[in-house]
């Protein structure tokens, strides 16, 4: 016997969707920096489909007033990639603080999207730019996207995420706690501002990350000083015992990162 | 010397490559080897109603399948080699360290069966098809509420889990102190549960030499004669010399590989019964669960102190987790061993300690780098620091008027120990000069402008080292040995077996440099062994900062016999009258003839035997060291995050003479940053419910990263000699010592600004969370 | 003569038979013991590799996926063009920082990452490099000196 699961190994997108179908019961991998590991102790999948030789799932492009990210960019080259540091430079810095140096050689932005750990960076970006998902059959929002505690719920059969696709704000701020370096944000505010209006995605504070309205009515309200209305934010969430740090804690370092985040969406913009 | 002859040309290539240290254990593949794998208890506490193997056993590849039932007769549980009176004049309780468990499961990963397969895999997937039927019970993890009334009782005959209740000095004559003192102070004090977390994870081969019927045992350990002796002899009833024990190369220890473990005997038990090699690795989820653990104390101290700050009386109370089983030293740690410093280099009047050793459903408990002193001395420095918060004394100042200095040494301190020599005040005045404490406030208002809290930090450590303690309490008057061996080969070089065993600290280095003066000759020309028991009769090994000590000494010891051989050699074969023929530290010199070493040993004709110069030695160690410093650590914390940076940490530290001060300084910068991680990040959690362990992975469980730490500055008084022939004084251990303290007085002091008397009660890991909810919680008492 | 499943060091292997990860396959079936094997749950770095010329660790790798790949462990950095690692191997040799070695890899290849994309990187900087990297043993101040000192020799001991 083999312990060993079946790999599939697709070279384009019809073939790995081709393959998906022929082998329903697949695991899809993306960079498997969570799956891999993951596995010694859950078990092995029969059988998985590794998306790594994809070649038409990398690169990073724009169109029109929006940066495109194949769903295979490496979260070295989201932090590296010349053309991120200067239209979304808060979403570079952060993927430069994403797990360690050598997970980001590995690591995808669609494994980061599709974190069921309720924490990450990356999702809260993507709540607060108003992302969307597309894959080879339709394009999601982002707050769709991370309705269910397990964003790849709701995909079908054969159905791929292609890229990610974030409109670009006029400026944004990435704010987290990370009590250990290269492991997930305690707490992560990712806030933006542009056309319309105020962003804010927040990771940590739930099973899953959220939009917070609240955060971006705050903002609006244009009163960064203000601890008494800040009291309100983030207010009324249900208490989540998942993380190691007690949501008290939780809760009062997001007011605390989306004040720091007010104070960085009112500077000039920040450039590499 | 026939009788240990040299095995090097002898057996498989995995062993000759093991003999030489070419690689950890886990490298080494014997051919055909057996795969051992555990199956263990998800439970921390239940009843075994059941296991059903045959599933397992009738699996391709599967060899055996072991439950206690399947053991041969006639075997021991592995013993605590600890004994231990308590106040009442009983011994301490000694249940039985089994192999597997049997009818109960008293730790999350306890091993209730073995499975032996042709590969890991299949024994891997075999091992998943034993049923176990367990019946869970409830399960205590904390060693207070294991001591308290109602607890879930870990062993049946054992009742209220108390294995040992211990005790040292006059506890009326303290009480009596504390009743007349105008000064009393008390803290409540948690030294927090440590994973010891080496990278390499323990692991064994076992095998047997079908030609001479020689057992083998391959594992990392500290020390192999030991390890030797306490399986053949004291568990399986084999005579020593017919096992041979290799350690080859060690991937970092700190006291976890000291000990014996079941799966040691469990894979030599199945190589003598399935006549193959059997390897087993633990894998990491193991290293978290059936390694020993480290600390996991809870104390009440007590200060009383005069009118001008001097410190009568000092008792503390503690409780000490041991876990499910004792480990081999278990009880040794919070007691004679931790005990000796609890006074410290201070002139503290009257002390009195008492320990209850607690049985709970936790992995076994056991020397973790400094092995209990570190714990005692944190309790010290923390409590001197609760007497300066709640008195309002200057922190060094306090210090300063307690600490035994120059002349009233020879000082035996309350606990006992005999102080011959010491820079203790030397090293508190340097610290605090170095830090520039006298201008501490004006960066503390500098830190307030910018809304952080600062704070600074200062502890005195003393160390015992040299294996006394431990010697002491194994024989009434006895002393602890190393064993040396010195052998002239072949092409000018000298070969040098030793017992102490280095798990990373660059033992060889030293002992070459040490030799190499010794002998007049070239360090290049030596090259040292360990991990070896074919090459000597016997040895100690490593443990309690002792290596350089103790291996000097047995070394020096050998150096000096092989220069009388190779004397009494020179005087035959110059035709020369022995007395005319002198050693002058480098060449030996009879009429007009004058040769080094290694020039005479080539002399030497070839024989088959050993060369005459060569020697063997075990060494008594006379009397151990008292290493000593202070260390000093300056940090801010973020009031609203709790976060905290660690902005200037140093130490000054009597070792004596320094031999290596590259690895002196490598052991106390590794110290202290287990100290720190202890201090400020490492957190052992088991759930309050279930027992489980829940930090069980290097992502739950979190080591401190190079980014979290700040450069440690590592700073030598000289001029102060350790009570041997190289004036040295142990090291390896102090950093652990501390590291804690001194962290934790400076949150106390950062904090001390907004809390008051509550910043007393920080408690380790003092993590982001506590220290905000410390801040932003109004308590106001009364 | 058939295509080789991978080169690990410049020499061809024949695909996996037991092994799931790469991490399994490295150690257990091509022999390669400088790939270590420490926390198996991808929170230490000491089971790096560089595959086609990018480091990752090998036990986030199923052994599937190096086929057709370049693999280079530690003793075949030399091999792997790495510009840097010449002087990182220098200065290890000159201020041995390693204690146990376990975690040499690790740092070693994070360090070789670290100077090829900035020369001279600051004291912060090397030790924000080593994020989630492990060592039990030293503390990191003299992995850290030995980095800056391959980034600047002239400079002696950083």
């Amino acid at each position: 016997m083999s312990s060993s699961p079946a790999l599939l190994l697709p070279r384009t997108l019809e073939e790995a969707q081709a393959q998906l179908h022929r082998t329903p019961e697949a695991r899809v991998l993306a960079g498997g920096q969570s799956l891999v590991p993951a596995w010694r102790s859950s078990g092995l999948p029969p059988a998985v489909l590794s998306l790594d030789r994809i070649e038409s799932l990398r690169g990073v492009h724009m169109e029109g007033d929006s940066l495109q990210l194949g769903a295979q960019t490496t979260l070295h080259e989201l932090a590296t990639s010349a053309l991120v540091r200067r239209q979304l430079p808060a979403l570079a810095r952060m993927a430069a603080r994403m797990g360690d140096c050598f997970m980001r050689n590995r690591a995808t932005v669609t494994g980061a999207a599709c974190s069921t750990s309720g924490a990450g960076c990356l999702p809260a970006a993507m709540l607060a730019c108003g992302a969307t998902v597309h894959t080879t059959a339709r394009t999601i929002s982002a707050e769709q996207w991370f309705a269910p505690p397990d964003p790849t719920a709701g995909l079908q059969r054969g159905e791929l995420v292609v890229r990610l696709a974030f409109p670009i704000p006029e400026v944004a701020s990435h704010q987290c706690l990370r009590l250990t370096p290269a492991r997930f944000a305690a707490v992560t505010v990712f806030a933006t501002r542009g056309a319309r209006g105020f962003g804010v995605g927040v990771s940590g504070l739930g099973e899953r990350s959220l939009r917070s309205l609240s955060a971006e009515a705050w903002l609006a309200a244009g009163e960064p000083g203000d601890e008494r209305t800040i009291a309100a934010v983030f207010d009324g969430l249900p208490p989540h015992a998942g993380a190691d740090t007690a949501f008290d804690y939780r809760v009062a370092q997001a007011r605390r990162l989306l004040r720091s985040a007010a104070v960085a969406l009112a500077r000039p913009r920040p450039t590499f | 010397m026939s009788a240990y002859r040299t095995l090097d040309g002898g057996g498989p290539d995995w062993l000759r490559r093991a003999r030489q240290a070419d690689g950890y254990t886990e490298d080494l593949q014997p051919p055909g080897a057996l795969h051992a794998v555990f199956v263990r208890s998800p439970h921390a506490h239940a009843d075994i109603a059941s296991i059903d193997t045959r599933e397992a056993r009738a699996m391709p590849g599967v060899t055996g399948v072991w439950t206690a039932d399947d053991l041969p007769a006639g075997i021991r549980p592995i013993p605590c080699i600890v004994p231990l009176r308590n106040r009442d004049g009983s011994e301490r309780a000694d249940p039985p360290r089994t192999l597997l468990g049997r009818g109960k499961a008293r730790h999350e990963g306890e091993a209730v069966a073995m499975v032996i397969a042709d590969s890991l895999q299949l024994a891997t997937a075999a091992a998943r098809q034993v049923k176990v039927a367990y019946r869970v019970l409830p399960a205590v993890t904390d060693p207070a509420r294991a001591l308290a009334p109602g607890a879930p009782r870990v062993w049946d005959d054992i009742p209220g889990n108390l294995c040992f209740d211990w005790e040292m000095g006059d506890e009326a004559g303290v009480q009596a102190v504390f009743a007349a003192a105008p000064h009393v102070v008390d803290l409540e004090i948690v030294n927090s549960r440590v994973v010891v977390a080496p990278l390499e994870t323990r692991s064994a081969i076992a095998w047997k030499d079908p030609a001479s019927g020689r057992r083998v045992l391959v594992s990392p350990t500290q020390g192999v004669h030991w390890v030797r002796d306490l399986i053949a002899r004291e568990v399986l009833g084999w005579e020593a010399d017919t096992l041979e024990v290799v350690t080859p190369r060690v991937g970092g220890s700190f006291g976890a590989k000291i000990f014996v473990y079941p799966e040691q005997v469990l894979v030599l038990l199945a190589a003598e019964r399935f006549g193959a090699a059997v390897k087993w690795v633990a894998t990491r989820d193991e290293a978290f669960l059936t390694d020993t653990q480290g600390r996991d104390h809870r104390s009440q101290a007590r200060l009383a102190l005069d009118a001008d700050g001097r410190f009568l009386a000092l008792r503390v109370d503690t409780a000490a987790n041991l876990g499910a089983f004792l480990s081999n030293y278990a009880p040794f740690n919070p007691t004679t061993c931790g005990a000796p410093v609890l006074a410290g280099a201070y002139k503290i009047a009257k002390l009195y300690t008492r320990v209850r050793g607690a049985f709970s459903n936790t992995p076994p408990v056991d020397s973790y780098r400094g092995a209990g002193r570190p714990e005692a001395t944190y309790v010290l420095e923390r409590v001197i620091d609760a007497a300066v918060l709640r008195f309002g004394w200057d922190k060094v100042e306090l210090r300063r008027r307690n600490l035994a200095r120059g002349e009233d040494l020879p000082f035996t301190t309350a606990a006992g120990v005999r102080l011959g020599t010491g820079l203790f005040a030397e090293n508190l005045e340097r610290a605090a000069h170095e830090v520039g404490y006298a201008s501490f406030e004006a960066r503390r208002a500098a830190s307030k402008a910018r809304g952080k809290l600062r704070g600074i930090g200062i502890a005195n450590y003393l160390e015992a080292n040299g294996g006394m303690a431990l010697a002491r309490i194994m024989e009434p008057g006895g002393l602890p040995r190393e064993s040396a061996r010195v052998a002239f080969e072949p092409g000018g070089r000298v070969r040098v077996d030793i017992g102490t065993q280095s798990s990373g600290q660059g033992h060889r280095a030293s002992y070459a440099r040490v030799l190499a003066d010794q002998l007049g000759i070239p360090a290049e020309a030596i090259t040292v062994h360990q991990g070896r028991t074919d090459r000597l009769s016997q040895s100690t090994g490593t443990g309690g900062s002792k290596s350089l000590l103790s291996g000097s000494t047995a070394l020096l010891q050998a150096g000096d016999r092989a220069i009388e051989n190779a004397r009494r050699w020179a005087a035959e074969a110059w035709g020369v009258p022995l007395d005319e023929v002198s050693w002058d530290g480098r060449c030996l010199a009879g009429g007009p003839l004058r040769a080094g070493l290694l020039e005479l040993a080539a002399q030497v004709g070839c024989t088959s035997g050993e060369h005459p110069f060569s020697a063997e030695v075990c060494a008594t160690i006379e009397a151990g060291t008292y290493g000593n410093g202070c260390h000093a650590c300056e940090l801010e914390v973020d009031p609203h995050s709790g976060e905290v940076e660690l902005l200037r940490y140093l130490c000054v530290n009597d070792f004596g003479e320094i031999v290596s001060r590259h690895h002196v300084e490598a052991q106390v910068q590794g110290g202290i940053a287990q100290g720190l991680g202890q201090a400020l990040f490492e957190h052992c959690r088991f759930d309050a419910v279930s027992g489980r362990v829940l930090s069980n992975d290097f992502g739950s469980y979190d080591l401190p990263q190079a980014a979290q730490l700040p450069r440690f500055e590592v700073l030598l008084n000289v001029g102060s000699r350790g009570p041997n022939l190289l004036g040295i004084k142990g090291c390896g251990e102090s950093g652990a010592s501390g590291a804690p303290p001194a962290v934790i007085n400076a949150l106390q002091d950062a904090l001390a600004g907004e809390i008051g008397a509550r910043a007393a009660s920080i408690q380790m890991p003092a993590t982001p969370d506590r220290l905000w909810h410390l801040l932003n919680t109004r308590e106001h008492a009364a | 003569m058939s295509k080789p499943f991978c080169t690990v060091n410049g020499k061809a292997y024949d695909p996996p038979a037991n092994a799931t990860t790469a991490l399994e396959w490295l150690r257990d079936e091509a022999g390669c013991t400088d790939v270590a094997r420490a926390c198996e749950t991808g929170h230490c770095g000491a089971c790096v590799v560089v595959l086609d010329g990018r480091s990752v660790k090998s036990c986030s790798l199923l052994a599937g996926e190096l086929e057709g790949r370049q693999v280079h462990s530690l003793q075949g950095m030399a091999l792997a063009g790495r510009a840097p690692f010449a002087a990182i191997e220098r200065a290890v040799r000159a201020r041995q920082p390693f204690q146990c070695g376990y975690c040499k890899p690790a740092f070693l290849m994070a360090a070789c990452d670290l100077l090829e994309s900035q020369a001279r990187p600051t004291e912060k900087e090397v030790r924000e490099a080593f994020a989630g990297l492990l060592c039990r043993c030293t503390g990191y101040q003299a992995i850290v000196e030995a980095v800056l000192l391959a980034s600047a020799p002239d400079k002696g001991r950083a």
